[in-house]
C-alpha cells in the first residue's frame, strides 16, 4: 500500500473511533449472554432456522479460518476419527440396531463432554435451498412422450428429471406460490393467462419443489414440515402425489414421508428418488430404534438398509427412498448413509453421494459413495475418494462406467478418472496454479473446464484413455465462465463475468460462444457483455437458465443497479449474440426467477407474478398475479 | 479449542469495538450491525471447538461476521426489490448522522459491497491484501487493485 492510501486508511480509522458501541455488545453483557446459553444442551424448535443459518457460516468459517498469518498450527491437525471416512473402500451396512445405537451414542457423548453442541452439518445454504446436484448431459430435453414445443427444467443429466418451483406441460404452468404451501395451475392461452386450479397444503408445510409426470397425468409435490415433539422438534420430508387429469380438481392419491430436511430429488423412468438429511437431535433410547434411526412412513428403517462408515460415531443420515409414481402410496426401496453432509450427482444408472472434508491447511478430501438404481431398486456398489473439492455438480460426471472429476485442492487443480469400483486409474495434477475451477462440462470423452485468475483459461481434456487423461487445449481469454452449456453441434456456451485483464476486476455479465469443432484448438467465436449487470444466479443455480439450441433461445435473469432484469438472446451465425429482450422482473421470491417458453410465448415467473412476452416481437402479451 | 464464556468474553473484548464498527460500515444501520455481531458471537461460541488456535480467533470472527453481513445484505436487497417500487439505496440508513464518524460512514456509501468489506477489513481488522484475500476467497492482487480504487473514491468524499 502506498503512503497516500495509508493516509486515507488512517483518516477513516480515526473517524470511526468515535462510533459508540451499543451496551448490548459490551464484553460483560456478552459473557452473560453466553453463560445462559451454555445451559441449553438442546435447541428448541424455534431456533432451528437460526442454527441452519449459523451452520452455513460455520462451514465457510472452517474452510477459511486458518489464516496464513496465524501460521502456527497446533498438534491437532484435523486428523480426527471422522476424516477416516475416506479411508474405507467398502460400503458397510449395519448389522444390528445396537450397532447403530452405539454409533450415535458415541457421537452424542463426545458432544456432551464438549459442553456445547456442534452442528456439524456440512451443507451450504445453496445446497439446502436449491437442492443442487448432478450429472452430465446437454441441451434441453423433452422429457415425456408428448414432446410439444415448450421448455423443460434445465437439468444436470439428460434423461434424469429434476424438481423445480415452476413446471409446464405445454398447456398449463404449475407454480409454487411465494407463501410456500400453495401450487397454482394456470392455463397459458398464449399470454392470456387464467388460474384454473390449485393445491393447498397445511400452512406449516413448505413446498420445496414439484414434478410433473405428463404421461400418467400426475404431479408430485415435495414438501417439508416441522413437527413439535416432547423432546423438541423434528423435520419430515414428504412426497405428495396428485392425479391432475382434471386440473380444476387435483386429487391426492399418495403420500409418503421420511425423516429429515429435504436435500434433493430426481425422477427417472417413472420413479422418484428422494434425498433427505436427518440429524439425530433428541435423546436416544437403546430399546427404541425410532429414537435414533430414520423413519419412513412413521416406521423405522431396516438396519440392513443403513450404511455405516468405518468410523466410530455419527449423528447425521442421508436418507434415500424411491417411489413408483404409478403406485405412490408406498416406498419401493430405501437406504440411509451416515454422513457429515454431502451432495448428489445422479447419472443415468448410478447415484453418487459425495462429501468433502477439510483436512488441514486448505487441503480437502472428497469421498464418493456409489449406489446403482434401476426401476426403484437401490444397490450399494462402491466407495472411493480423491483429493480436493468439487466446484459444483458439473465437475463430476459418469461416462461408460467411468467417473471423471475436476477438483481444486489448495492452490492447484486436478483431473481424476476412476473405474467402476471408484479406484483412480488416471490423473492430471498441479493444473493452473493459484487458480480455481469456475465451471466444467463433460461430453463423451472430452471435458472442458474454466479456471480463473486474471484471464480465463478454458482447458480441454481428452479422457478417452482412462489411464492417461491429457490436456489437449488451453484458450486464454479475459473474464470467466461460471456456467457452461453445449449449444448445438460444436458449440459451447459460457455464461459468466467479463473481467479486466490486468486487475481481474469484473465488468459485467459476459456471454461467450466457443467453437469446439476442433477440441485441441478451441476458439472464442463471439462474445456479448451486459455492462450494467453485475451478476446472475446462473453460477449457482443452473435451473435458472433457459438454453435451447433447437429453438435458439438463451435466457436468464441478471442483477443491475435498478433491480433484476430478464434477458433473452438468440445466437446468429453471422452476428453472434443478439439481445432480443430485456425486461424488468416484477414479483418477489426467495426461490429465484424462471423463464420458459411454450410455443411462441416466453413466460417470466418470479414468486406470484407471471409475465408473458411474444417471442416474435418481444412485446408483453399478458400478466397475472397469483 | 475448549473455551468457556469467560475466556470467550476476554478474547472478544480485544476486538469487539472494531467488529461492531466493521459491521456498521457495511450494514449502515445500528440495529442490523448490533444483531449481526451478536449472531456472529453466538455462532462462534457454539462452534468454538472447531477453532484450533486462539491466535486465529480474530480472523475467524471476521470471517463469520462477513458471511453474516453478506447474508443480511442479500436479504435486505430482496426485501427492497419489492413488486412495484425500488427505494433509493440509502434509505437503508435510518438514523440521522452527526460528527466525524458520520462522515466516515458516508464515505462507505460510495463503495460496492465487496469494496466495503475490503476497506472494512483493512481499517478495522488491520489485515493486508493476502489476509483479506483469504477471508473473502479472492486473489490478493485483485484485493490490492480494488482497495486502491476504493480508497480513491473515499478520498474524494472525505475531502
Amino acid at each position: 500500500m502506498n503512503k497516500n492510501e495509508q493516509n486515507v486508511i488512517d483518516q477513516i480509522r480515526k473517524g470511526a473511533e468515535e462510533i459508540e458501541v451499543p451496551d448490548r455488545l459490551k464484553p460483560d453483557q456478552i459473557r452473560e449472554l453466553l453463560e445462559n446459553r451454555k445451559q441449553k444442551k438442546r435447541f428448541p424448535i424455534s431456533r432451528i432456522g437460526v442454527l441452519a443459518a449459523a451452520c452455513v457460516v460455520v462451514v465457510s468459517g472452517i474452510l477459511l479460518w486458518t489464516d496464513q498469518r496465524m501460521g502456527q498450527k497446533n498438534g491437532d491437525t484435523g486428523q480426527n476419527a471422522d476424516s477416516q471416512i475416506s479411508a474405507s473402500k467398502e460400503l458397510a451396512m449395519a448389522e444390528s440396531y445396537d450397532q447403530i445405537y452405539q454409533y450415535v451414542k458415541s457421537y452424542q457423548d463426545s458432544m456432551m463432554t464438549r459442553e456445547a453442541v456442534t452442528y456439524d452439518l456440512g451443507i451450504t445454504e445453496e445446497a439446502s435451498l436449491d437442492s443442487s446436484v448432478s450429472a452430465n448431459g446437454f441441451g434441453m430435453k423433452q422429457e415425456y412422450g408428448n414432446s410439444g414445443d415448450y421448455s423443460q427444467t434445465n437439468v444436470r443429466q439428460e434423461g434424469v428429471d429434476e424438481g423445480d418451483i415452476v413446471k409446464t406441460d405445454g398447456i398449463y404452468l404449475y407454480v409454487v406460490e411465494e407463501n410456500g404451501y400453495v401450487v397454482d395451475i394456470v392455463s397459458v392461452n398464449g399470454g392470456n393467462m387464467e388460474k384454473c386450479g390449485s393445491v393447498t397444503l397445511e400452512k406449516e408445510c413448505t413446498i420445496r419443489e414439484i414434478y410433473l409426470d405428463t404421461e400418467r397425468k400426475r404431479m408430485v409435490l415435495i414438501s417439508e414440515q416441522d413437527y413439535m415433539t416432547a423432546d423438541g422438534g423434528t423435520v419430515e420430508t414428504e412426497a405428495l402425489t396428485y392425479d391432475i387429469a382434471d386440473v380444476a380438481e387435483p386429487k391426492e392419491i399418495g403420500r409418503m414421508s421420511q425423516s429429515g430436511n429435504y436435500n434433493t430429488s430426481r425422477m427417472a423412468n417413472g420413479y422418484l428418488y428422494l434425498f433427505s438429511t436427518y440429524y439425530v437431535n433428541s435423546p436416544i433410547v437403546r430399546e427404541d430404534p425410532s429414537t435414533y434411526v430414520p423413519l419412513i412412513n412413521e416406521k423405522e428403517m431396516e438396519r440392513s438398509d443403513i450404511c455405516l462408515p468405518q468410523v466410530s460415531q455419527g449423528c447425521m443420515y442421508e436418507v434415500i427412498t424411491s417411489i413408483d409414481i404409478a403406485n405412490p402410496d408406498e416406498i419401493c426401496d430405501s437406504t440411509a448413509i451416515f454422513s457429515q453432509g454431502g451432495q448428489t450427482y445422479v447419472s443415468n444408472q448410478n447415484i453418487y453421494y459425495y462429501e468433502t472434508q477439510w483436512e488441514d491447511s486448505d487441503r480437502y478430501t472428497t469421498t464418493v459413495r456409489k449406489f446403482a438404481y434401476q426401476d426403484g431398486k437401490l444397490e450399494g456398489k462402491a466407495q472411493g475418494s480423491f483429493a480436493g473439492y468439487l466446484n459444483d455438480t458439473f465437475s463430476i460426471d459418469e461416462y461408460q462406467g467411468k467417473l471423471r472429476v475436476v477438483t481444486t485442492d489448495g492452490d492447484t487443480n486436478a483431473v481424476y478418472v476412476m473405474n467402476e469400483s471408484l479406484e483412480i486409474t488416471g490423473a492430471i495434477e498441479d493444473l493452473a496454479k493459484d487458480e480455481r475451477v469456475y465451471s466444467a462440462r463433460f461430453i463423451g470423452d472430452t471435458g472442458y473446464f474454466v479456471t480463473f485468475r486474471e484471464t480465463d483459461p478454458l482447458f480441454s481434456v481428452d479422457l478417452s484413455d482412462p489411464e492417461n487423461p491429457r490436456i489437449i487445449g488451453e484458450l486464454k481469454i479475459p473474464g470467466f465462465s461460471e456456467y457452461l452449456h453445449f449449444y448445438g453441434e460444436d458449440r459451447l456456451l459460457g455464461i459468466g463475468m467479463a473481467a479486466d485483464e490486468n486487475t481481474g476486476a469484473t465488468e459485467g455479465v459476459k456471454l461467450t460462444m466457443f467453437d469446439i469443432s476442433d477440441r485441441t484448438d478451441v476458439k472464442e467465436e463471439a462474445t456479448y457483455v451486459i455492462e450494467d449487470a453485475y451478476g446472475t444466479d446462473v453460477a449457482y443455480d443452473y435451473k435458472a437458465v433457459l438454453a435451447d439450441p433447437q429453438k435458439n433461445l438463451i435466457g436468464f435473469a441478471a442483477y443491475g443497479i435498478r433491480g433484476e432484469d430478464y434477458y433473452l438472446f438468440t445466437y446468429e451465425e453471422e452476428t453472434g449474440f443478439v439481445c432480443r429482450l430485456q425486461e424488468e422482473i416484477n414479483g418477489n421470491s426467495s426461490g429465484g426467477t424462471r423463464g420458459l417458453y411454450i410455443g411462441d410465448t416466453l413466460y417470466v415467473i418470479r414468486g406470484n407474478v407471471i409475465e408473458a412476452y411474444d417471442l416474435a416481437n418481444s412485446k408483453k402479451s399478458g400478466d397475472i398475479i397469483l | 479449542m475448549k473455551c468457556d464464556a469467560k475466556t470467550f468474553a476476554r478474547m472478544y473484548e480485544e476486538i469487539y469495538a472494531d467488529l461492531y464498527r466493521y459491521a456498521l460500515c457495511i450494514l449502515r444501520n445500528q440495529h442490523e450491525a448490533e444483531d449481526a455481531v451478536s449472531e456472529a458471537v453466538i455462532s462462534a461460541y457454539e462452534n468454538i471447538q472447531k477453532l484450533r488456535a486462539q491466535t486465529a480467533f480474530k480472523s475467524w470472527m471476521y470471517t463469520i461476521l462477513t458471511n453474516i453481513c453478506k447474508k443480511r445484505l442479500k436479504k435486505a436487497a430482496k426485501e427492497l426489490h419489492n413488486v412495484w417500487e425500488i427505494p433509493e439505496k440509502n434509505e437503508l440508513c435510518e438514523e440521522p448522522d452527526y460528527g466525524r464518524d458520520a462522515e466516515v460512514r458516508k464515505a462507505f456509501f460510495v463503495l460496492s459491497e465487496e469494496e466495503q468489506m475490503i476497506i472494512g477489513m483493512s481499517v478495522f481488522g488491520g489485515y493486508n491484501s493476502a489476509e483479506i484475500g483469504k477471508i473473502l476467497g479472492m486473489n490478493p492482487n485483485t484485493v490490492r487493485s480494488r482497495r486502491s480504487r476504493a480508497l480513491q473514491k473515499m478520498k474524494c468524499v472525505l475531502s
